[in-house]
């Protein structure tokens, strides 16, 4: 080896957490770009039997098969890989209380994971255990006088429907995927297609009980522990593990969709902001197919919201109706026979895609019920796969339509086909929830959000092109200083360029006062 | 008359099980991870524990746990044949002494056929039950016969994943060739033998049959709870959950049907409870979550495995669906 080489190699001292010295292999890396790295070295099993033995002392014993942990292996986005060391499904609180506590005592990293459907490896365990909520998944208590339902967080959405449903009852907004855990959506936010009306599902929690990273127990809500209750709340899971949660809920409607088809993204952008604004329709978005085949979808809860729609805002939205639709779409490619791939394209999303997102057995007196099942089991049709990559801008309404324009652009350079997935995000007013979370520091009463899903129509690409694709997404928002909702795990490198140093110091400052041993979730931000 | 078809477990036209992509909406339904919120237990559990590189040993409390209900098939938005590769892993289970071998008692193995063009496979209940069997050959219409070989313990072999004898599965399926219409009451034995038998045979499950009767639709009411047997439902959702819709819109009743349109089972149709065997479902858990919030006044069941289920965990009366004909 050369004597230089060797020299520096050990040149290279541990350092304490939060002080990154010169990089040894290329000192003048990092020039100019203020970095700080928070877990500087991996964990390598240190205490993990001490923290196994002391468990399994207390009755909780730790599954450390090959066959258990390989359960766990990656995520819904399929880039992250990684084994935990041993796993355990959480029954109740105490047992999560335990393990916290005991995780802290030996330093043992926990991974937390309900659906598991993060993109960026966020839920996937890199040693360490893991911690699946899923075995707390009980409806505890519907409250039908003051419209609550308080449940484990380990539940998935759809099974909290269920039961909701027997008494005709319905949550208020979730992610249009079912597997997905209240919990994990309460940690992250929660986008649905009424959210410009009734804001993130994050903002429909009244109450959560949470195991701090210390191990204790509190109760928290707007009232009580409020410090916790909005660091824990939209807080990725670095500030406490929700074990259960109070929602609003509602009386269950089917509701009445309406789509219109847009051959110009930016118009159909102009009108869901006009709509959103003026607070037109029960639920809103946009979801394209090519760049001149964007649709709108507008539903109604009322017949008498769905009315006066039609009477108000209709007359103003540019969209056409299906039929239109087709007439000025097909002119346009009869004109262009050398466009006939795309028409071909059109054409089979026509065929196969929309009877999925009205299928008779869902359909009550031209009413969709289920939707969540119907968008969730489309959604998997055709968009899921065994990678996922999914990176989103989240923007005030003044940057929307620029970086939505552009993450297009960014979308056509990789990919053939793709979806623009939009919609609006209702803010609460300041919320200290907000602050490094997905909601942009400078939206006021309305935010955006626009996911930027490829096509991937079984191809296998290479991690590098999808890591690239979303790096030029992301870059876009760094540039125009936008949030996002997919900036943890691999994404992390870019949580202090988006949201700056002093605004990741002060969490990263909490993040230690609370969690010393920086043992939970430790690879999803810091 | 065409051949019967060889039984195969490795379906080249489904999709190979390491597709699973995870999404977990297979779980969702899954009566298994409804009682017991463990996905180890589960088909998305043993697939992707499978793909993360487990073996075959390490599913077999897994393999055990399944009811076969089929809730998770119709659901894949990959296609994955998931009943079919449950019972294909506790084959191999079985033939390697992993997964005990059930007490298989040879079924009614009478040989001859009633010589009908429409035949019933009554199921080991309805079978014992001469009255009910009576009441459901005549609504079931014309020439009509009951099939004398019940087949069950050919259906028990499948689902407790022990070797099938070729000459006896022989010699049950090739009577029913001459048969222009099955009408079969187990689940099980259905899936089966729509997988050997040629299409030219209509096979239908009892409870269709029997709703085909319009006077049969005309007994049921808005405040039935209506039972369909659900392993020939998950099965083949995507051609009869038009009629079940249909059904619940003309009469207004419930149905066991969750938000997906799966059909949930009562679990006792497997042979882990008919067995008397450790079952990682409990019927009475399942009967009290199918009726909650349902007010139901009457419980009409396809088949009678349910109806016994019901009779022990509730004071609602049960019916079978030949009996709620108004005479």
């Amino acid at each position: 080896m050369n004597n230089s080489l060797k020299h520096r190699t050990f040149d290279i001292k541990p350092t304490s957490p939060g002080v990154i010295p010169p990089c040894p292999v290329g000192p003048d890396a990092l020039i100019g770009i203020p970095r700080q790295q928070t877990n500087p070295s991996r964990w390598e099993g240190e205490g993990w039997q001490s923290f196994v033995s002391d468990l399994a002392a207390k009755g909780i014993i730790i599954d450390e098969q090959k066959s258990a942990c390989a359960l766990y292996v990656t995520d819904a986005g399929g880039m992250a890989y990684g084994l935990p060391r041993g796993v355990l499904i959480a029954r109740t609180t105490e047992m999560a209380a335990q393990v916290m506590a005991a995780a802290q005592r030996y330093s043992v990293p926990v991974t937390v994971r309900g659906g598991g459907l993060t993109t960026e490896g966020e839920t996937v365990s890199f040693g360490g255990l893991q911690l699946d909520m899923r075995g707390m998944s009980r409806v505890i208590a519907i409250d039908k006088d003051n419209m609550t339902v308080r449940c484990e967080a380990g539940i998935y959405w759809h099974s909290l429907a269920e039961a909701l449903r027997r008494q005709g009852l319905d949550y208020l907004s979730a992610p249009l995927n079912m597997t997905s855990s209240v919990g994990g959506t309460l940690g992250v936010g929660g986008i649905d297609i009424n959210s410009p009306r009734l804001g993130c599902s994050a903002d429909q929690a009244l109450a959560i009980k949470i195991v701090t990273p210390m191990g204790e127990i509190l109760e928290c809500s707007e009232t009580e522990n409020t410090w916790w209750f909005n660091r824990v709340l939209l807080g990725y899971g670095q500030f406490g593990i929700i074990t259960e949660a109070t929602l609003r809920i509602r009386p269950f409607t089917p509701l009445t969709m309406h789509y219109f088809y847009y051959s110009d993204l930016l118009t159909a952008m102009e009108d869901l902001v006009m709509l959103c604004d003026e607070d037109a329709a029960d639920y809103t978005g946009i979801l394209t197919m090519l760049d001149r085949a964007v649709n709108l979808l507008v539903a109604f809860d009322s017949d008498e919201r769905e009315k006066a729609f039609f009477k108000k805002w209709r007359p103003r939205i540019r969209g056409f109706g299906e039929l239109g639709f087709a007439f000025h779409t097909g002119l346009y490619y009869a004109l262009r026979p050398w466009k006939f791939r795309e028409a071909l394209y059109l054409l089979d999303r026509k065929r196969t895609l929309l009877p999925e997102l009205q299928p008779s057995h869902h359909m009550r007196d031209g009413k969709i019920v289920d939707r969540t099942v119907v968008f969730s089991q489309a959604v998997w049709k055709f968009w899921g796969g065994r990678q996922m990559v999914i990176p989103d801008l989240a923007t005030s309404r003044e940057k929307f339509f620029e970086a939505i324009l552009r993450g297009n652009e960014v979308c056509k350079k990789y990919f053939p086909h793709y979806t623009l997935y939009c919609v609006g995000i209702k803010l609460l007013g300041p919320r200290e929830r907000y602050e490094l979370s997905c909601i942009p520091p400078d939206a006021e009463g309305i935010a955006y959000g626009c996911e930027f899903e490829p096509m991937l129509e079984g191809k296998t690409y290479s991690r590098d092109h999808l890591q690239s694709f979303k790096n030029e997404i992301y870059d876009i928002g760094v540039d125009m200083g936008t949030s996002y909702y997919r900036f943890g795990g691999m994404m992390k490198g870019y949580i202090r360029r988006v949201f700056g140093d002093a605004l990741v110091d002060k969490h990263l400052a909490m993040k230690r006062d609370v969690d010393p041993a920086m043992v939970l979730n430790r690879d999803v931000i810091f | 008359m065409e051949k019967m078809k060889r039984y195969d477990l490795h379906d080249s036209n489904s999709t190979d099980p390491s597709q699973c992509n995870g999404c977990g909406v297979c779980m969702l339904s899954c009566p298994v991870w409804n009682q017991r919120h463990t996905k180890m237990l589960t088909y998305c559990g043993r697939n992707r524990a499978l793909i993360g590189g487990a073996t075959d040993e390490d599913l077999a409390a897994s393999a055990r746990a399944c009811i076969l209900c089929g809730s998770c098939e119709p659901l894949c938005p990959m296609g994955i044949r998931t009943q079919q590769t449950t019972i294909a892993l506790r084959r191999s289970l079985a033939a390697r002494g992993i997964l005990p071998k059930p007490d298989t008692r040879p079924g009614n193995q009478r040989s001859g056929t009633p010589g009908m063009p429409r035949i019933l496979l009554p199921g080991k209940k309805l079978g014992e039950d001469a009255k009910l069997a009576s009441s459901v050959l005549k609504l079931l219409g014309q020439r009509v016969g009951i099939h004398s070989d019940d087949g069950l313990d050919i259906a028990l072999a499948v689902e407790s994943g022990q070797a099938i004898d070729e000459a006896r599965l022989e010699a049950f399926i090739l009577p029913l060739m001459k048969a222009t219409e099955l009408i079969v009451a187990d689940g099980l034995l259905f899936n089966l033998l729509r997988s050997l038998l040629p299409s030219s045979i209509t096979l239908l499950p009892l409870g269709q049959a029997l709703l085909a009767n319009p006077k049969v639709r005309a007994g049921l009411n808005a405040s039935d709870f209506y039972m369909i047997e659900t392993r020939a439902y998950n099965a083949n959702r995507r051609t009869c959950i038009a009629l079940y819709d249909e059904v619940r819109r003309a009469t207004g009743c419930f149905m066991n049907l969750d938000l997906q349109r799966v059909a949930t089972p009562t679990g006792a149709a497997s042979y882990q409870h008919r067995e008397g065997l450790e079952s990682s479902v409990s019927v009475e858990a399942q009967v009290r979550w199918l009726l909650e919030g349902r007010n139901a006044k009457r419980i009409v069941v396809e088949h009678l495995d349910d109806r016994a289920a019901f009779d022990q965990y509730t004071k609602i009366p049960v019916v079978h669906l030949a009996e709620v004909v108004k005479t």
